[in-house]
């Protein structure tokens, strides 16, 4: 074989694809680079240069500024909303931000930040009060199964760390890579633990069938293993700006009920208390005796628990029927009351009709429905 | 037939792990638009409409939730919902999101189960998604119209 | 050597009479998949169409100044190759960085224009009638369009006929193949206008 045609061959590839290579590295220098972009937040209380590419939301995050977000980023709990007042198309809200953003929060700017991403410089409006949410990286010292599908999470600070929050604030909680499931996710969490223990959290996680977040804490997480939380978030706390709290929740919606009673009673508030309590059967049941120990300390505070289809053997001698029963038969009227509710869609939407009907109206109905 | 590129978009949030555990696809290799137009086609022989069967399971859904979580006797069926907290967003980027209702159903007469969640209702009345094979939560067109007695003389075939 | 037929006639001809797909058969396989949605279609046919120029001119060049005097013809396809995977390559990363929604949509085709052989195809044509460079650049821009224009045009029959009950079995790429030959057949009945091939 001639050696001449063999080296032309290789010669002249290598020449060409060199060429090619080096072309193509200045065309990926000047087009892939969304470049550096510089964030304005508050007009210029905080000022941040950031690689663009990413959703608003994660660049954020990945700044230590963390926006709500119960689902994720996905687009199904509108809370991550931030107004921006440039750098992204105007009046170009997406499909997927429509049902978020009324009118006057499309006129006043608002989007979703995990529906746009960061291309070029951009001036931010973000709530003060995000600035406090922080991220931390517990330990979990204690996993205890309080019904067949409801787990309590106590995880413990790092040393040194506090949180501060205001009762009936949610985390958001990252599950790990595990099974099928390659990437990680984070979900909302109401904290279930006082409010004034700042070095602690407790979490109470029911499994959702073929959810993510909970079938990682229901099958992967084990004591001892740590877990990122963020936060705290959420306009779910107490207003009391009236003589009673009426409180109903389902499910793990317990979680923020029970941080606000706690709350109540250590700072000595004069409130009364009803907490309706909504269980399908007797097995759904737990904190019981919690409750009824601060029932009999505390007066001002009562206990109701409604189990819609108690199980015979269970001989329950308490509510039957769904809470909405005990709701309508025992609160007379949204005088001098405020409504603190959480759990799913179906037994809100029902709530809210009967307390409204009774006199409630949105200004004293709150309500956590992630 | 290799998969056209907005359904390659659509299907990377149906796989396992990106919106619920198992996805929406279970273990089927066909491309999604070849999915959905071979269960219209199943659909077409039988003379009955998705949307007309997303209309049955939703009023059965209904007449669940207002008896909020106890077992309901509607005559042909008993109907039990569950839900949990949340919402559930729809794959198909149609920025529609259901709440975490389970609905399990039982027909009197022969004692078969059929269950349901709200989002694979609108999966199926607006995108004749009836899901993977292989994926827990398919529901076959035939055995869903069977069981739902559809079409029935006195309602319409097509929506 | 160089055919004494206007650049402008065979732009036209490269477009009516030597369609790229409906007479020459080439590019079928990103035609038939990405027909399904008008839009997408549009956008794939416009990606094309600017591949097609860009690499006929380049390639003209290449094939003049580097390949021929440098004696590499044995070489021609190979490096043929690499100038339209490299054109392609910088084609994305514009598209990714301007036209992200189109690009996202676009998805997996885009990079496969690399081995869409309208494009090979255009190129090795004009290597072997010996174009110059305007007819080569006509001869690209005017495959491109015609490309562009087959591809519309079976999306958009594809997108009304997905409305439509049809017979089982004849929906997606039968019905595909069905309606691409019918319009090649048409497109025959252009053949008497120009000859360039």
């Amino acid at each position: 074989m001639d050696f001449m045609i063999v080296a032309k061959t290789v010669g002249s590839l290598a020449l060409v694809s060199g060429v090619l290579a080096v072309i193509i590295s200045i065309a990926d220098k000047v087009l892939n680079n969304y470049g550096q972009c510089k964030l304005d937040i508050n007009q210029g209380q905080k000022q941040l240069t950031v690689e663009g590419g990413s959703s608003l939301l994660s660049t954020l995050a990945g700044q230590k500024i963390f926006i709500p977000s119960a689902c994720g980023g996905k687009a199904t709990c509108g809370l991550c909303k931030v107004q921006v007042l440039s750098g992204v198309g105007a009046g170009q809200v997406l499909p997927t931000e429509e049902p978020y953003l009324s009118e006057k929060e499309r006129a006043e700017n608002y989007r979703l930040s995990c529906q746009i991403k960061v291309k070029s410089d951009m001036q931010l409006l973000i709530p003060e009060e995000l600035f406090n949410i922080r991220e931390f990286i517990c330990e979990l010292v204690e996993l205890e199964d309080m019904t067949y599908d409801i787990k309590r999470l106590r995880l413990k600070l790092p040393p040194g760390e506090e949180i501060s929050f205001k009762a009936g604030q949610f985390v958001q909680l990252y599950s790990k890579p595990y099974g099928k499931v390659k990437e990680e996710v984070f979900r909302a969490y109401s904290i279930s633990s006082k409010a004034s223990e700042k070095d602690h959290l407790e979490l109470l996680v029911r499994l959702v069938p073929d959810g993510l977040c909970t079938t990682w804490v229901h099958t992967a997480l084990k004591v001892g293993d740590q877990a990122r939380v963020s936060g705290p978030y959420g306009e779910f706390y107490l207003r009391g700006d009236c003589e009673e709290l009426i409180m109903v929740a389902g499910g793990s919606g317990l979680a923020p009920i029970r941080s606000l009673v706690y709350d109540v009673i250590e700072k000595g508030l004069p409130h009364k208390m009803r907490f309706f309590f909504g269980a399908n059967t007797v097995k759904d049941l737990y904190y019981m005796e919690e409750f009824a120990r601060i029932e009999k300390d505390y007066p001002q505070f009562t206990f109701i628990p409604c189990v819609a289809t108690p199980e015979a053997e269970a001989n329950w001698q308490g509510e039957t029927g769904f809470v909405t029963v005990a709701l309508e038969n025992q609160v007379d009227s949204g005088q001098g009351k405020e409504a603190y509710l959480c759990g799913s869609p179906g037994m809100l939407s029902a709530c809210i009709r009967i307390l409204k009907s009774k006199g409630f109206t949105s200004d004293t109905i709150f309500f956590d429905e992630f | 037939m290799k998969e056209n590129p907005r359904d390659a978009l659509l299907r990377i949030d149906m796989e396992a792990g990106r919106l619920i555990k198992d996805g929406f696809l279970g273990t089927d290799p066909r491309p999604l638009s070849e999915i959905i137009s071979q269960d219209l086609d199943t659909l077409a022989a039988l003379e009955v409409s998705h949307v007309i069967l997303g209309e049955a399971m939703r009023q059965l859904t209904r007449k669940g939730m207002a008896a909020m979580g106890e077992e309901v006797d509607t005559g042909e069926y008993l109907v039990k919902t569950e839900e949990y907290m949340g919402w559930l967003g729809c794959p198909f980027k149609d920025a529609r999101r259901a709440a975490k209702r389970n609905t399990r159903v039982t027909d009197k007469a022969t004692g078969q189960q059929m269950r349901w969640s709200d989002l694979s209702i609108h999966l199926i009345e607006e995108h004749a998604f009836f899901q993977g094979k292989g994926s827990p939560f398919r529901l076959e067109p035939e055995a869903l119209a069977a069981f739902l007695r559809l079409p029935r003389p006195d309602r319409p075939a097509e929506a | 050597m160089t055919p004494p037929i206007s650049p402008w006639i065979i732009f036209l001809a490269s477009i009516i009479t030597s369609n790229m797909i409906l007479a020459n058969f080439l590019g079928m396989c990103s035609y038939l998949s990405v027909s399904t949605e008008y839009k997408t279609a549009n956008g794939l046919g416009m990606a094309v169409t600017m591949v097609l120029v860009l690499t006929s001119a380049l390639n003209w060049l290449v094939y003049e100044y580097v390949i021929v005097p440098l004696g590499l013809v044995y070489l021609q396809y190979i490096i043929f190759i690499m100038v339209i995977a490299a054109l392609v390559q910088i084609l994305e990363m514009a598209m990714d960085r301007f036209l992200p929604e189109m690009h996202a949509k676009l998805g997996i085709f885009l990079p496969l224009i690399t081995v869409n052989c309208a494009i090979l195809g255009a190129t090795l044509f004009q290597v072997i009638r010996h174009y110059d460079f305007l007819q080569s650049v006509l001869f690209g821009l005017g495959s491109g369009l015609g490309w562009w224009l087959a591809i519309d045009m079976l999306a958009a029959m594809r997108e009304k006929l997905a409305k439509v009950k049809l017979p089982p079995g004849v929906s997606g790429p039968a019905l595909a193949f069905i309606i691409t030959g019918v319009v090649a057949m048409a497109f025959i009945g252009f053949s008497g206008i120009f000859v360039i091939q």
